[in-house]
């Protein structure tokens, strides 16, 4: 039972993300190609901190393949992929660390998921003077993250109940949140 | 923010800096010689002409992949590609004058199609070896 609520939960954010991802496609930001506001993280930073890495590597997977295979093209799906699975692990890498917030992680995820794009970019067209443009796009991912964290914070706060009531908690694997 | 999130935003404004350093944007850019647009298609050089005269550029590839580069002295800029994404064109106009203020400098990338379109200058050495060659 528990695990049906997960999946439906899941499919129902990974709708959330594609609907993001779609909305966000449709207004590039002018003067800086191929930089978008990553607003389908939210949704990926609220599953590292409430469903763990399970759900969040799911998510993301399908997230990818999904909106490759609807709106994009291979090139854009492995693109899509490196940032993807470079960012979450850096976020629930730095999720671990004591004295982090969703804040500061959700800047890691930006900024991490901007240079494994652009480090793929440099190393499938042999042009090392692409990472140069990482001077622009670390502080620009950081800046998305700071937005997704915050919203992440905002979110998690009034969503907690419904989540785990849905059965999509983290809370087993956090020290201290054992049942009295 | 806590702590520890200040930690991350300071680490990865010095890795920010770090690229531009290493990218060259402390020194400037200081043009010598002729202007030059290189094709690049996977890393491999396909074209090399002089931005000197106004001329259309077009690069096709083995798997149908098309873009057409607008050359004009000085300057030059993507106006056709059938990618998906059409990034390339978005990315407006390389000229000598202000590659240096745009984000991705003298590039123009189109990443479905995996081409690079470079600026770079015809550099004082490479003119005296073309002098010395009957």
């Amino acid at each position: 039972m528990k695990t049906t609520r997960k999946l439906t939960l899941c499919a129902m954010l990974l709708a959330v993300m594609l609907t993001l991802g779609y909305v966000e496609s449709l207004f590039p930001v002018p003067g800086m190609p191929g930089v978008k506001l990553g607003l389908s993280n939210c949704v990926l930073v609220l599953a590292v901190y409430e469903g763990g890495a399970g759900p969040a590597f799911a998510l993301m997977g399908a997230k990818v393949l999904l909106s490759g295979f609807l709106f994009g093209s291979p090139v854009s799906m492995l693109y899509a992929l490196a940032g993807g699975a470079c960012s979450l692990a850096a976020m629930l890498a730095l999720k671990r660390l004591p004295g982090t917030s969703a804040v500061g992680v959700g800047m890691a995820g930006g900024a991490v998921h901007n240079a494994a794009q652009t480090g793929l970019a440099a190393l499938l067209l042999h042009t090392p003077a692409l990472l140069s443009y990482l001077a622009l796009l670390l502080p620009v991912g950081a800046a998305a993250g700071f937005l997704t964290g915050t919203t992440e914070r905002l979110l998690s706060s009034r969503l907690r109940f419904s989540f785990s009531q849905m059965g999509f908690s983290d809370k087993k694997q956090e020290k201290g949140t054992t049942k009295p | 923010m806590k702590r520890r999130d200040w930690t991350i935003l300071l680490v990865i404004l010095a890795l920010a800096l770090l690229c531009f350093a290493g990218g060259g944007g402390f020194r400037g850019s200081s043009p010598r010689g002729q202007a030059r647009l290189r094709v690049l298609v996977g890393g491999r050089e396909t074209a090399n002409v002089a931005l000197d005269r106004e001329e259309t550029l077009e690069i096709c590839q083995e798997d149908g992949s098309r873009n057409v580069v607008r050359l004009a002295p000085g300057a030059f800029w993507m106006t056709e590609s059938n990618c998906p994404n059409q990034d390339c064109l978005r990315q407006g106009k390389v000229a000598v004058d202000d590659a240096g203020r745009r984000a991705l400098g003298g590039q123009i990338v189109c990443l479905p199609h995996q081409t690079v379109l470079e600026l770079y200058w015809e550099d004082e050495e490479a003119a005296v070896r073309l002098e010395v060659q009957p």
